[in-house]
């Protein structure tokens, strides 16, 4: 019970955090792109769109490639530590609240645009109200990549190590019992996550719901 | 004027003194809106388009207004915002009791009447002393107490232009007086004498 407590709470807090990190510059970000009617625009916004759908052990084999002895960034000494985990989980979570909070932006009310334009507004105050207006949109957005994260395996793995203790999250602990032959063990951590990702999406949904009713 | 989409208005030149009241007549898709959106340089046409007042010196209630999250004290706090510091919450309430809407500072924008929201939009336009002064179709979602103050509040702006938008003169919210052009079907604005 304690080690199933241990893994979830880690995974939990690292998530928690990859996600909080990864939002200090993907929400004003998406505010701006949401706004934005340019050709780069588009471009960024697909690039964000396929970024969002990289397999996490993708994502995993290149913060490894980063972060080891022979990478640009091996001298931090971050491989198969919860740093590293954190790191790789803000990949994937800058994609998804870019490209999700742009979409709850640019479906704003077409009236949102000329009303600050009427008062005129800044850029900076037009992107603050925007997200003001989108918060619903956002919320959801940090939610569904809350989920991504802590429900990945590639990233947690390839770079933390599975070590008891520091970096055994609830999916690399899954992947170890089963591959142990504890086919109940795993279940039962499954269970756990599931439970996570239950709570989670309610939360989506949630937000989703008050989107349509503002 | 022409727009990407092929949109055509027509216009003259036209000179319009400071304080006048002018109503612009049209049936529904002659172009009011998209002339009073051009006014309020919301739109810009292919051919260009100058005027002697500065956007920032116009204010502008649209047909639909669009309160922002918050409450109608923070929408209007956001047009006061070129106001001195010390004279904005004074010039909030001024806005709002000059068109009958004090009791609704605290409210939130989803717990206002269609007929509040257009009070409260023309609130916001007139709190940033607005030397131009648009209004499209306003008249309509407002009830009998709130055309009375709107009349009121327009006949105490003497140095501010205003321009009205609306499909037929019972739509207007000015006295005799006022200058009166029509749009006609094929979106040209003709000028006619004014109403006695």
């Amino acid at each position: 019970m304690n080690e199933v407590l241990s893994a979830a709470s880690l995974s939990l807090a690292l998530s928690a955090t990859a996600v909080t990190i990864a939002a200090l510059p993907a929400i004003p970000l998406a505010a701006r792109l949401g706004l934005s009617r340019s050709r780069r625009r588009d471009l960024f916004l697909v690039a964000a769109r396929v970024a969002m759908s990289f397999p996490t052990v993708v994502v995993g084999l290149v913060v490894y490639g980063l972060l080891s002895h022979t990478g640009p960034l091996g001298g931090l000494g971050l491989l198969y530590t919860p740093q590293a985990i954190v790191f790789g989980e803000i990949m994937l979570a800058l994609p998804l609240v870019i490209a999700l909070g742009a979409s709850a932006v640019g479906a704003l009310d077409p009236r949102f645009a000329d009303t600050t334009r009427m008062l005129h507004l800044g850029g900076a105050r037009t992107a603050l109200l925007a997200v003001s207006e989108a918060r619903d949109g956002f919320v959801a957005a940090v939610l569904v990549a809350f989920a991504r994260c802590v429900t990945e395996l590639g990233v947690a793995l390839l770079v933390g190590g599975n070590l008891r203790g520091s970096t055994r999250t609830l999916t690399t602990a899954i992947a170890l019992e089963t591959s142990r032959g504890d086919f109940a063990r795993g279940l039962h951590l499954g269970l756990v996550l599931i439970a996570i990702a239950l709570v989670v999406n309610a939360g989506v949904a949630l937000a989703f719901r008050r989107m349509e009713r503002a | 004027m022409s727009f990407a989409d092929g949109t055509v208005v027509a216009l003259p030149d036209v000179a319009i003194e400071t304080g006048a009241r002018v109503a612009v007549l049209g049936a529904n898709g002659t172009g009011k809106t998209t002339l009073l959106r051009v006014l309020a340089f919301l739109e810009t046409p292919a051919g260009g388009f100058s005027a002697a007042v500065p956007a920032a010196e116009i204010g502008f209630v649209a047909q639909r207004p669009f309160l922002l999250r918050g409450t109608v004290t923070a929408n209007l706090m956001l047009a006061a915002r070129r106001l001195p510091r010390s004279s904005r919450m004074g010039a909030v309430a001024d806005a709002l009791a000059r068109v009958g809407a004090s009791h609704l500072a605290g409210r939130a924008r989803v717990a206002l009447s269609t007929g509040e929201l257009q009070r409260v939009a023309i609130a916001r336009a007139l709190v940033g002393r607005p030397r131009v002064l648009l209004l499209d179709e306003v008249v309509a979602p407002l009830d009998a107490d709130g055309v009375r103050f709107l009349c009121e509040t327009l006949a105490a702006l003497d140095d501010v232009t205003v321009i009205a938008a609306a499909p037929g003169p019972d739509g207007v919210p000015f006295e005799a007086g006022a200058h009166v052009v029509r749009l006609d079907g094929a979106r040209r604005l003709h000028s006619v004498p004014s109403r006695s």
